[in-house]
């Protein structure tokens, strides 16, 4: 079989990196700007984005995840550090530089994610509390503190609810029809 | 703690790190509980919130990334370390550097003549100046406003200053491998948005001789808007254009406001 394109940056292949780049840097982009202060911030994050996936592109294992997942996670990770290391949260419509948006762009779907749709498909079948606050943390980039905020729950519950969300959509992912929102509870110990 | 407690604080904090990052407390009492749990895949949750954000990406249409911004990752592939290339932490020796590594052997033939031009060489050139060390310059400039600060790749392995209306600046490198100078010396390039990308300007040439070095910058041309700083390792006495193929160190500066 033949390598990935992350197996083959973890061999040291540097065109790999540049097919790497060619190919998800939309996606790349799209996470930081979602997350960067201004466009400046950006654009160095997409760099450092880069760089840290050639550094870590070792761990990838296709078996688990496709390579836009992997990606996308190294990417998340890598704003969510730096917004934590700045010690506030980002207000663009206040900063006047926002990350442009050009447009969306065509792509060929076996790019990104072998079956798209399905974590929202997934999503669609945990609790609605659960489902509240993984969609105001993931597609808002809430904090635990502000969903608390927003939805009136103590930051306990909120931060209940993530774990078993979390815990609950990755066993549906994995292909596991029992993590229902009724199952997650008594799942969770065995997970 | 009982079993269930644990795998239910090493799940929460999973779970945290994957919505909103770690303090680095909390970040180090997970990798305590991972490995207690080693059945636990450490990134599963934070691949089940990457592929909902995908999804949610995807959905939304992907964002167009500005082209100076594709032209510059066109030029990191070159850039990037070798795979292989491990940074070896070297035990502290009281062995000095190369500049007291000079054979004097060849003295007696040469003559009272040459001995006291050497002696005068040596005075003026090589000798422990009294002024402030390396490690003080260092520090004042770095405390200087004004002066860029960066760190390396790694973080681990030092920083560098540069204050570019004094044209000064220091690096300071951890870990690195001591080289030997009749072999190979390493040589610091500075990534310039004056200057092509294939021409940057030589920051010239220097050896590790410890764990935990300062090494001045000597640019060989006016430095003005720096971007990117570059280690490689090179033949001795340095090269005018390097190929690139050994990158040790790269320290990318942060873009402005």
């Amino acid at each position: 079989m033949n390598p990935t394109l992350l197996q083959r940056i973890a061999a040291g292949d540097r065109s790999a990196m540049g097919e790497c780049m060619e190919r998800y840097a939309a996606l790349v982009w799209s996470v930081a700007r979602r997350v960067a202060i201004d466009r400046a911030d950006a654009e160095d994050a997409v760099q450092e984005i880069f760089i840290s996936l050639w550094k870590t592109a070792h761990r990838f294992d296709p078996e688990v995840a496709s390579e836009a997942t992997f990606i996308t996670m190294i990417a998340r990770r890598r704003m969510i550090d730096q917004n934590r290391r700045r010690g506030r949260r980002k207000d663009r419509a206040l900063l006047g530089d926002v990350p442009p948006d050009l447009g969306p762009i065509e792509r060929d779907p076996s790019e990104l994610a072998d079956d798209p749709g399905r974590a929202i498909q997934a999503l669609s079948q945990l609790r609605h509390e659960q489902r509240q606050v993984l969609e105001l943390g993931i597609f808002q980039g809430s904090s635990h503190s502000e969903i608390a905020v927003q939805t009136g729950m103590p930051l306990g519950t909120v931060k209940s609810h993530a774990r078993r969300g979390l815990i609950a959509l990755r066993r549906l992912l994995d292909g596991d029809a029992s993590s229902s929102d009724s199952a997650v509870d008594g799942a969770e110990a065995a997970s | 703690m009982s079993a269930l407690p644990r795998r239910e604080k090493t799940l929460q904090l999973l779970a945290d790190r994957a919505l909103e990052g770690l303090e680095p407390l909390k970040g180090a009492e997970l990798e305590s509980l991972l490995a207690e749990e080693p059945d636990l895949d450490p990134d599963a949750l934070d691949l089940a919130a990457a592929e909902l954000e995908l999804d949610h990406l995807e959905r939304e249409g992907l964002a167009q990334p500005p082209q100076e911004l594709l032209q510059r990752l066109r030029t990191l592939p070159a850039l990037l370390p070798a795979q292989s290339t491990t940074l070896r932490i070297v035990p502290r020796s009281p062995e000095s550097g190369p500049a007291s590594s000079v054979s004097l052997s060849w003295l007696t033939a040469s003559g009272w003549i040459t001995a006291a031009a050497l002696v005068l060489c040596w005075l003026l050139f090589l000798a422990p100046r009294s002024g402030p060390s390396l490690e003080t310059l260092y520090e004042q400039l770095r405390s200087h406003q004004n002066t860029l600060s960066v760190s390396w790749q790694d973080q681990k392995s030092g920083d560098l200053v540069w204050h570019n209306e004094r044209q000064e600046g220091y690096m300071r490198l951890v870990g690195l491998e001591r080289n030997d100078p009749k072999v190979s010396q390493y040589q610091l390039w500075i990534f310039d948005e004056n200057q092509l990308e294939a021409t940057p300007i030589d920051g010239g040439v220097f050896d590790v001789t410890g764990t935990e070095v300062i090494v001045p910058i000597h640019a060989k041309l006016r430095v003005k808007k720096p971007y990117l700083f570059a280690i490689t390792i090179e033949q001795p006495g340095g090269v005018p254009r390097s190929a690139r193929e050994k990158i040790v160190q790269i320290a990318q500066v942060p873009k402005g406001p």
